[in-house]
């Protein structure tokens, strides 16, 4: 069973301290986890995600053995893993935010000046299945996307997502690799939320300012004297 | 489109042997293709069988010095001499019990003295690789007609539905490629390119390779380099010609990563004889 870090927050258990929840980091690590989660032993598919390296295939398998398959974020720059196939990429695209209500306003604390604020976000995540041959690809990203399709509940409410669009599968079509590979790709929107408030600095700025006008009140009337 | 048969290549490798090379087109049906070849001296025969096979792309012809084809008092069937010109047929029987035939001459459409020159390039071509910068290579000819692989072809949509199967090897016919064909080939340096894209690091490594004129080869082909076992997958081809009639190729092509199922089809050089 998939969790998400603190309870209902879009962030994975023991991620970087330095990465947000909702954070573009804390999106694509929720989401490479959650199509891992569908990959895993036990699930009877014919792909297999276990966590290690995909090796070399073993000729001595029989072809209707499970195979394994990458599932990494995409451009990962760590990833030792070449030319790979069946592999599955996650990325995401540029991040929309959107006003719900006017100023972004959600509240203010009289006592101590301190304004909250509140506002959604839309991110576009982009899911790639590439494979070696185009019914592959089609197959296995056909898997995802109905599973991502059927999961849209259960993640909006373990991620404290905002709301999932229903995703697209996009056509099959060849890339250029080191051999001829093929790529499916799913696209989906997220909409994620933002809190977030400000201290009452203002005063402080006022004060401040205040003290710099008498100065030169001071000085003004001592230069007449 | 129904099928057909075409003679892509039929050239003379030196002075006793005839190299023949086909293509079987809009072969749909899956099952065993049988193949006979005949000689003859002339485009309407007579016909004699000189070899017989299934599921094979090429033939080598290998002349004796008194053909049994041959009537008494004709002339020697060596291709040295320019007076003679052998016919060939290939008959491909079908799965369905349907034969379909093609028919060509030696290198059609050359004079004598162009096949002289022609074959005068190969030869040279072929020391130089052979006794010079060559090193000696498997051409392996992707299946493209056969035994449809069970395992993974779809019949309906005909898409392969597992990349990486070890029954045929990703082609989808089985066993994946025709016997492999022993020839020398010499490949410029590597020049591998890394790139990061969004699957993560890829690797390409794009080479141009020079091999002689036969097999034919096409696009989807692999070419086993044997001393390293470095495996390459043909892109581009491009020949050599005098007059219309291939003398060498070039291959523009890229090799296969190592963790592919290409690596797992067996090559067998020490039983596979040269075509050299």
């Amino acid at each position: 069973m998939l969790t998400a870090g603190p309870e209902f927050s879009t962030r994975m258990p023991n991620q970087h301290p330095d990465i947000m929840p909702g954070s573009p980091s804390a999106l694509l690590a929720v989401f490479t986890e959650i199509i891992r989660e569908r990959f895993r032993v036990g699930n009877n598919l014919p792909w297999l995600w276990d966590g290690a390296a995909v090796s070399k295939p073993d000729a001595k398998s029989l072809p209707g053995s499970p195979r394994k398959v990458l599932i990494e974020p995409a451009f990962s720059e760590t990833s030792e893993a070449r030319n790979v196939r069946p592999a599955i990429y996650i990325d995401r695209g540029p991040i929309l935010p959107n006003k719900v209500a006017i100023a972004d306003s959600a509240g203010q604390q009289l006592t101590t000046g301190m304004r909250a604020f509140y506002s959604v976000a839309q991110v576009p995540i982009s899911v790639q299945v590439e494979a070696s041959r185009k019914g592959e690809s089609s197959v296995l990203a056909d898997t995802v996307w109905f599973y991502l399709l059927a999961g849209i509940p259960d993640i909006r409410k373990a991620f404290d997502f905002q709301d999932i669009s229903l995703p697209q599968l996009g056509q099959t079509t060849a890339v250029d690799r080191d051999k001829t590979a093929w790529v499916t790709p799913i696209s989906f929107t997220v909409t994620t939320n933002l809190r977030w408030t400000t201290l009452p600095d203002g005063s402080l700025l006022t004060v401040a300012s205040v003290q710099a006008n008498a100065q030169e009140v001071i000085s003004h009337y001592a230069g007449q004297q | 489109m129904a099928l057909s048969v075409e003679l892509v290549k039929v050239i003379s490798l030196g002075a006793d042997r005839v190299y023949l090379q086909w293509d079987i087109l809009g072969a749909k049906a899956t099952g065993i293709y049988q193949i006979t070849i005949f000689r003859g001296q002339s485009s309407q025969g007579p016909w004699n069988a000189v070899g017989a096979a299934s599921n094979i792309y090429n033939f080598v012809d290998k002349f004796v010095a008194a053909a049994p084809d041959m009537t008494p008092g004709s002339k020697d069937p060596s291709l040295l001499s320019m007076a003679t010109q052998p016919y060939y047929r290939v008959d491909v029987a079908a799965p369905d019990g349907r034969i379909y035939t093609a028919i060509s001459a030696i290198e059609p459409g050359l004079t004598g003295r162009q096949r002289q020159a022609r074959r005068k390039m190969l030869r040279d071509e072929a020391v130089l690789l052979a006794k010079g910068n060559g090193t000696p290579v498997a051409v392996c000819k992707r299946a493209r007609w056969g035994v449809r692989c069970t395992s993974c072809y779809d019949p309906y949509t005909g898409d392969l539905m597992h990349g990486e199967c070890s029954a045929c090897f990703g082609t989808g016919f089985v066993p994946g490629y025709m016997t492999p064909v022993i020839t020398y080939a010499r490949r410029t340096p590597n020049a591998t390119q890394s790139v990061i894209s969004e699957g993560g690091k890829t690797d390409t490594n794009g080479v141009q390779i020079t091999l002689l004129d036969v097999p034919k080869l096409q696009d989807d082909d692999m070419i086993v380099f044997l001393r390293d076992n470095a495996r390459f997958v043909v892109r581009m081809t491009s020949q050599t010609e005098l007059q219309t009639v291939g003398v060498h190729q070039e291959v523009s092509a890229s090799e296969i990563a190592k963790s592919s199922i290409e690596y797992q089809f067996p090559v067998e050089p020490l039983t596979t004889p040269k075509l050299f």
